[in-house]
């Protein structure tokens, strides 16, 4: 892997979980304003 | 340091759960997000040292990992989350200064005061053979705290177990025995 290879690796390595954690981290969905069903 | 870094965005999203999680997480790594243009501009140099742990030197990190730079980026990125309240602003500025923090023990001295500046810091962690083992007990203590903060409080980490998960096999895609290179 030459430098720019290994800049390039790190941009996206630091980058790309990111949506992912987001994600996966959201407001469970009862408590996002959304009623619960009956039970 | 690579999850670390990931795994101390969760913990200060378990500290503050109205911080957008995003920001948290761009700003711990904001400091690596920032190193790769400057390679590729020539701001910053590295050299790549195949079979030689970690697998490259940081000839020249200092516009993004030394200690001035990164209070400078602590506190632009703080600015642009000055719009939710300081408290906010102020988590997100440390987001950013911690990448420097946790890069400190684990960094060879490579880490200059300020860009230009002679005297580098880094305590070498990098270059002993537990290293990987000293940041998986940091992830581990740091996305404990993040699962127990989202079972507790159950308004953020819905899949809070899954995001450790990924965290932790972020951590092991950068082990000695699975990352090239070292």
């Amino acid at each position: 892997m030459t430098s720019q290879g290994f800049a390039i690796f790190c941009l996206v390595g630091f980058l790309l979980p990111v949506p992912l954690l987001a994600w996966l981290d959201r407001r469970p969905r009862d408590r996002a304003g959304r009623p619960r069903p009956p039970s | 340091m690579y999850a670390g870094h990931f795994a101390m965005g969760l913990a200060l999203k378990a500290r503050r759960p109205e911080a957008p999680t995003w920001g948290l997480l761009v700003g711990t790594g904001l400091l690596d997000i920032l190193f790769g243009p400057f390679v590729l501009l020539g701001i910053e140099r590295v050299s790549m040292t195949p079979g030689r742990a970690p697998g490259f030197t940081l000839d020249f990190i200092d516009w993004s990992h030394s200690l001035a730079a990164a209070l400078v980026w602590s506190v632009l990125y703080a600015a642009l989350f000055w719009g939710r309240g300081s408290a906010i602003a102020r988590l997100m500025g440390f987001a950013v200064f911690s990448h420097f923090l946790l890069d400190l023990p684990m960094h060879p001295p490579d880490l200059a005061l300020w860009p230009g500046s002679g005297a580098h810091l880094g305590f070498g962690l990098w270059h002993t053979p537990f290293w990987w083992w000293i940041e998986l007990a940091f992830v581990a203590v740091a996305c404990g705290y993040y699962w127990i903060g989202a079972r507790r409080l159950r308004t953020f980490g819905s899949n809070a177990g899954w995001a450790c998960v990924v965290v932790l096999a972020l951590h092991l895609m950068n082990s000695p025995w699975l990352s090239a290179g070292r």
